[in-house]
């Protein structure tokens, strides 16, 4: 499948404000592609939001930078990844795991492509309770409606091993 | 609009600050741990090496953590490395080569966006084997 359809579409959606490139500042071109709803990105400049009280949007936006400069994406058979694909029903929801510092934090989202990633919203940790509990299943869910509002129509990226969705620079893990 | 340093405030500052230092010290310890493993070295190595115990090793190693400077000599140390640390200018690109930027079919003209910074600098940390193997890995932040 091309994903050329629906990088134009982001595209579109960047430029009507939708959609909110995350743009590392280094020395290094960024390797990879991420891109914050208005949702998302209100939560992380709202500081009596929960993720920017309590976990922080320096330590959110350096995850997302480790993501967008190509930096090593980490992960263990035993657990402990960067990236993890969630349980479905619904399928494609990922997560990325920022478990630093004691108030952690859950960001979701979909792959539009290989090394393209949406991501909708956040939460604390703490706020989704245990897998698979009703606010796990509705974050899931509201990830799935932003991701059909913004790509009517469009399924989100799918591959079998982790290596289809991060092209370089990743660890051998299960997903 | 594009996040941009100079919006953030001086806590995010810390904290972004804070962690891309964590992450690029983590992702060089990392880099030679991955070396030392293909070699037979194992976490009960590193452990013993530290007098830890061997799931103090495993959690260490398995995320960027709370570290802190003794942790990240200590664990430098274990793995028979020695550690130097740079911090750039940010404004001056790096030399290595690499001008891919996954942004420029999205973003043609992104460096509008990329203006003056509060992060004038970069800083990378390398861990160099002492032991003639001629690898090393720089990882700015």
């Amino acid at each position: 499948m091309s994903s050329a359809p629906i990088l134009v579409r982001i595209a579109d959606l960047v430029f009507r404000g939708e959609l909110v490139p995350h743009v590392a500042q280094s020395r290094h071109a960024n390797q990879r592609q991420l891109y914050l709803t208005k949702a998302l990105l209100h939560k992380l400049e709202d500081p009596s939001s929960a993720i920017a009280s309590l976990v922080g949007s320096g330590i959110v936006r350096a995850a997302f930078s480790r993501w967008t400069l190509g930096q090593r994406v980490y992960g263990d058979p035993k657990g402990g990844n960067f990236f993890k694909r969630l349980k479905a029903p619904p399928p494609e929801v990922w997560e990325i795991r920022i478990t630093e510092p004691v108030v952690q934090a859950r960001v979701f989202g979909r792959f539009a492509a290989p090394d393209v990633f949406v991501a909708t919203e956040a939460h604390t940790r703490g706020m989704l309770g245990r897998k698979g509990s009703s606010s796990w299943l509705a974050a899931c869910g509201q990830c799935v409606q932003d991701w059909q509002r913004l790509f009517p129509g469009d399924q989100p990226y799918s591959g079998t091993t982790i290596h289809h969705y991060v092209t370089g620079n990743c660890d051998d893990f299960p997903i | 609009m594009i996040f941009r340093s100079k919006e953030k405030k001086r806590s995010e500052l810390e904290d972004y600050g804070f962690a891309r230092v964590r992450d690029v010290a983590f992702d060089a310890v990392m880099d030679l741990w991955r070396k030392r493993q293909e070699a037979g070295v194992t976490q009960k190595d590193i452990a013993h090496r530290l007098d830890k115990d061997p799931a103090w090793v495993s959690r260490q190693l398995k995320g960027p953590g709370n570290w802190t400077l003794r942790t990240f000599g200590a664990l430098v140390e274990a793995l028979n490395g020695e550690a130097e640390i740079t911090v750039y200018p940010i404004e001056i690109p790096a030399g290595n080569g690499q001008n891919y930027d996954a942004y420029a079919s999205i973003l043609p003209s992104r460096a509008a966006y990329i203006g003056s910074s509060e992060l004038q600098q970069a800083a990378s940390v390398s861990l160099i084997e002492p032991i003639n193997s001629g690898s090393e890995q720089r990882v700015a932040v």
